[in-house]
């Protein structure tokens, strides 16, 4: 059967996913906590910021650090909820496919709010994934207008590259970007004046006349 | 329900170092098995998925999901719970399952 979001959707909301006396919120297998989305745009965009206005050489390099949070995130969150009975018994019966499996991750993604995205396409190379408020942009748009020369959803970017990692790798994965086999960029942004966010996630490797960013 | 033979404990820690359990075994779990569940605290049923899954967060003692139909459950045992709760825990699920 195709993937059913709402249904998902009905289901994650039906869970009630809230926090313990911890504030942990223990379920899809994982654990989670509740975080002010703009808390981490503002230490994400000043830390940025501040390795502007003191070593722009170093600017490439910390934007790679915020992209690899994102896909430790994303492995560690997706990667454990794709291990779950509640994986198991809500979205597996509805995969026919690989790419079945993406627009799954996909519907849990939206489920837990973390903003509306859609799957353009996807291959077992690549993938096409966007998203009209990813929090990051939502943020950025906010504090300081569309006026980004380079894309800002860094967060949003590796979590889009981790999905393509769990379940298209042909080796085990690990929470390092740099050892796994995809690689991604954002390709649009809104915080560059840009309609929607747009992340294009390839195989590497894989020839790149093959695709056109 | 079928008659179990045997189980089987998986270990296993997680990052939070408590211990997990995945018990196999070689009945299923249906109806009667959630039934017995309900004696150690409240097991939400969640009927709309495909597979139903079954859940159980029982306060300073363990949580549990499993699947309706499911060889096997998985527990983490929380370190809050009395040392002696985990082996009361084998007991009765044994004994349940033994007929």
């Amino acid at each position: 059967m195709p993937i059913d979001e709402s249904k998902i959707v009905d289901a994650v909301v039906q869970m009630n996913p809230h926090g313990n006396e911890e504030g942990i919120i223990d379920s899809f297998g994982v654990y989670l906590t509740n975080h002010y989305a703009d808390y981490y745009n503002k230490i994400s965009y000043r830390f940025e910021s501040a390795v502007e206005e003191f070593d722009t050489s170093s600017l490439d390099f910390l934007r790679s650090l915020l992209v690899m949070s994102g896909h430790v995130c994303g492995y560690n969150t997706f990667g454990g909820i794709k291990k779950s009975d509640a994986w198991k018994g809500l979205i597996a019966p509805m995969c026919t496919s690989k790419e079945d499996e993406i627009r799954g991750l996909t519907a849990v993604l939206n489920a837990l709010g973390w903003g509306v995205w859609e799957v353009k396409s996807v291959s077992k190379d690549k993938l096409v994934i966007r998203s009209k408020n990813t929090y990051e942009s939502e943020g950025y748009l906010k504090t300081y207008g569309a006026n980004r020369k380079v894309a800002g959803c860094f967060l949003a970017q590796g979590v889009a590259i981790s999905f393509m990692n769990i379940v298209y790798s042909n080796a085990p994965i690990t929470e390092n970007l740099s050892e796994n086999e995809f690689e991604g960029k954002e390709t649009k942004c809104r915080s560059k004046g840009d309609s929607y966010c747009e992340f294009v996630v390839t195989r590497k490797g894989v020839k790149k006349s093959l695709f056109s960013f | 329900m079928a008659k179990k033979i045997l189980f089987r404990k998986l270990r296993s820690k997680d990052c939070f170092r408590q211990c997990r359990y995945i018990y196999d075994f070689e009945t299923k779990v249906d109806e009667e098995f959630v039934k017995f569940l309900e004696s150690f605290g409240q097991v939400i049923v969640y009927r709309d998925f495909t597979i139903p899954l079954v859940r159980m967060d029982v306060e300073r003692k363990f949580r549990l999901t499993t699947l309706m139909g499911s060889n096997s459950i998985d527990i983490f045992f929380k370190e809050t719970a009395p040392k002696s709760f985990e082996s009361s825990f084998d007991k009765k699920l044994n004994s349940f399952l033994i007929h």
